[in-house]
């Protein structure tokens, strides 16, 4: 299965579901949504990869990407819903130690809720 | 089974539907053939990039089986020499701000395949990648 990505906002915080496979083939696709949300100046971004099926380094490469972007433009990007083999990549990158990763879609709208209260 | 495919990213998908075709055909567990995709991913990514410096009009070999257990992967193009056997561990920073964006994909074959080696075999690379898997 290819790439998809819809956009199901959660609490009126930006939301992408993703599914399908994530590598050097379909990365930038992901990339270019990511960079174009993040650049549209949003408090947070939330990325739900629980449908995606596996993720190479080219996967790993654009979300590193956009939440670095979102790190210097104060939009926090949130990942949620990684679990099996995919947490296991995040895992073996060490990249479950550089992203904010939360379980559900909810728990990031409310930590995004809680974060910009705090500011 | 056997695929030759150019050198252009787009058609690391072909490789991808063979892996689907040697998974039906042997009943491999959808893991197995996730890991064996994303080192493909990686490792002609990296030839495509790299090896042939993004030029079009090379040819890239690819050869899977399935014997004894294991998964068998070929891989052969006439780029300049490389040995990614070799290419140095990453250095992953903790913090997300001083983490770059490259050096995992190798690291990543490593961790998916049980053998990795490589031959330079006139004027061709050849990497063979093994991987155990239950049918």
């Amino acid at each position: 299965m290819a790439l998809e990505i819809t956009q199901e906002d959660e609490a009126g915080i930006a939301a992408l579901a993703v599914s399908g496979r994530i590598d050097s083939t379909t990365a930038a696709k992901l990339q270019e949504r990511l960079t174009e949300l993040v650049r549209a100046g949003g408090r947070g971004l939330i990325v739900d990869l629980r449908q995606v099926a596996y993720i190479s380094s080219a996967g790993f490469r654009a979300l590193l990407v956009a939440a670095q972007l979102g790190e210097s433009s104060r939009c926090s990007l949130l990942l949620c819903g990684i679990a099996g083999e995919v947490r296991r990549m995040f895992e073996m990158g060490a990249f479950d130690q550089v992203f904010t990763i939360l379980a559900t879609r909810e728990e990031c709208a409310t930590h995004l809720a809680a974060a910009s209260t705090a500011a | 089974m056997r695929l030759t495919i150019e050198s252009r990213l787009p058609e690391i998908a072909r490789a991808m539907d063979l892996v689907g075709e040697l998974r039906q055909l042997h009943g491999l567990p959808q893991r197995d053939a996730d890991a064996l995709c994303i080192v493909l991913d990686e490792l002609l990514s990296n030839t495509i990039r790299h090896g042939l410096g993004g030029a079009a009009g090379h040819e890239i070999s690819l050869a899977l089986d399935y014997a004894g257990g294991e998964v068998t992967v070929e891989i052969e193009d006439d780029g300049a020499a490389f040995d990614p056997t070799q290419a140095p561990a990453p250095v992953l920073a903790a913090t997300l701000a001083e983490r770059k964006p490259g050096g995992v994909g190798i690291a990543f074959v490593r961790n998916l395949t049980d053998s990795f080696e490589y031959r330079r075999e006139a004027d061709r690379n050849r990497v063979v990648l093994r991987r155990r898997v239950m049918a």
